[in-house]
């Protein structure tokens, strides 16, 4: 039987709007430590002010723009269950990851994202059938302008 | 900061478009990520997903082993290309996708060379390179793509 319903395929086209909470030197920080990626470009914390904005670690626009929810709302995976459509056991696993930044991230920056679900295919696995969801999300600044853009293949199954 | 702080995260000549062709090499990243590590990098991105810490749950699932998160080895390829190009390189474009499942505590290397080189419509020079991250016994668990400007 196909994973792909038809109440699971209404699910393309559609999008999600979403805030990030702003570049924190605390979220760079905690990047810089975690990654281990200790680039002397992003240890450059304090600006003056009216200089040129502090760039931060490109990866930053994933981590602050992600949900934080209560351990009790998380999926069986531990991931957030989110907007998405849920096929077979509701499990994700990442695939595939492209992204575009049109300029450098920097602190303070706050981005507000679009979320669309492009697509839905059904593969066979070795182990398993399995469904790739094909996102595009783009992200803007806050005064509008582009500055990430994203497509993400998401493994369901 | 010192300017012996950047002096050990660059190489020691910094990559430029002049010092490039298709094909040229960039200095090998090794990386070698304990199981706190990757708790660390997860908890830095929120990414909650317990195949990254729960022993029990990864078994469970077929696998051996905790797995390192595909964003922490698509960052290893984007350091190695800033390592390579230097302070004035700008990270503008990463790809990559995970081929093989990567286990915790074990050795990684990440190989980059330059696939194109040359000069944007705005002057400024725009390097791409491809990148492999492999495991141990040899096999690729993610392939990488970094897009560099240079000034």
């Amino acid at each position: 039987m196909s994973l792909l319903t038809p109440e699971v395929m209404s699910w393309v086209g559609r999008s999600i709007e979403f805030w990030s909470d702003p570049i924190s030197a605390t979220e760079v920080r905690r990047f810089v430590s975690a990654s281990g990626d200790d680039n002397p470009r992003y240890a450059l914390l304090e600006t003056p002010e009216g200089s040129e904005a502090t760039p931060v670690p490109p990866m930053l626009y994933y981590a602050v723009t992600r949900p934080l929810v209560p351990a009790s709302e998380l999926a069986n995976d531990g991931t957030v269950q989110e907007h998405r459509p849920m096929i077979g056991t509701g499990q994700t696993m990442g695939g595939s990851v492209e992204v575009e930044w049109l300029r450098p991230l920097a602190l303070n920056d706050r981005l507000r994202g679009m979320r669309t679900l492009a697509s839905l295919n059904e593969k066979r696995g070795r182990r398993r059938d399995f469904v790739v969801a094909e996102w595009i999300t783009e992200y803007w600044d806050r005064e509008g302008a582009l500055v990430v853009r994203e497509r993400y293949e998401q493994i369901l199954f | 900061m010192s300017g012996n702080a950047t002096n050990r995260y660059y190489s020691d000549k910094p990559l430029s478009l002049d010092g490039v062709r298709v094909g040229t090499r960039l200095p090998t990243l090794t990386k070698c990520p304990s199981q706190v590590e990757v708790v660390l990098f997860c908890a830095a991105i929120r990414n909650f997903h317990r195949l990254h810490y729960d022993q029990a749950f990864t078994e469970e699932q077929g696998f051996d082993s905790v797995i390192v998160p595909g964003f922490l080895m698509g960052n290893w390829c984007l350091e190695a290309a800033t390592r390579a190009f230097g302070p004035d390189a700008e990270v503008c474009r990463l790809k990559f996708k995970n081929t093989a499942i990567a286990p915790v505590d074990v050795a990684y290397t990440i190989e980059g060379s330059v696939i194109s080189a040359g000069k944007q419509d705005d002057g400024r020079s725009l390097v791409t390179c491809d990148f492999t991250v492999t495991g141990p016994s040899a096999e690729v668990v993610t392939l990488g793509t970094v897009d560099i400007r240079l000034a």
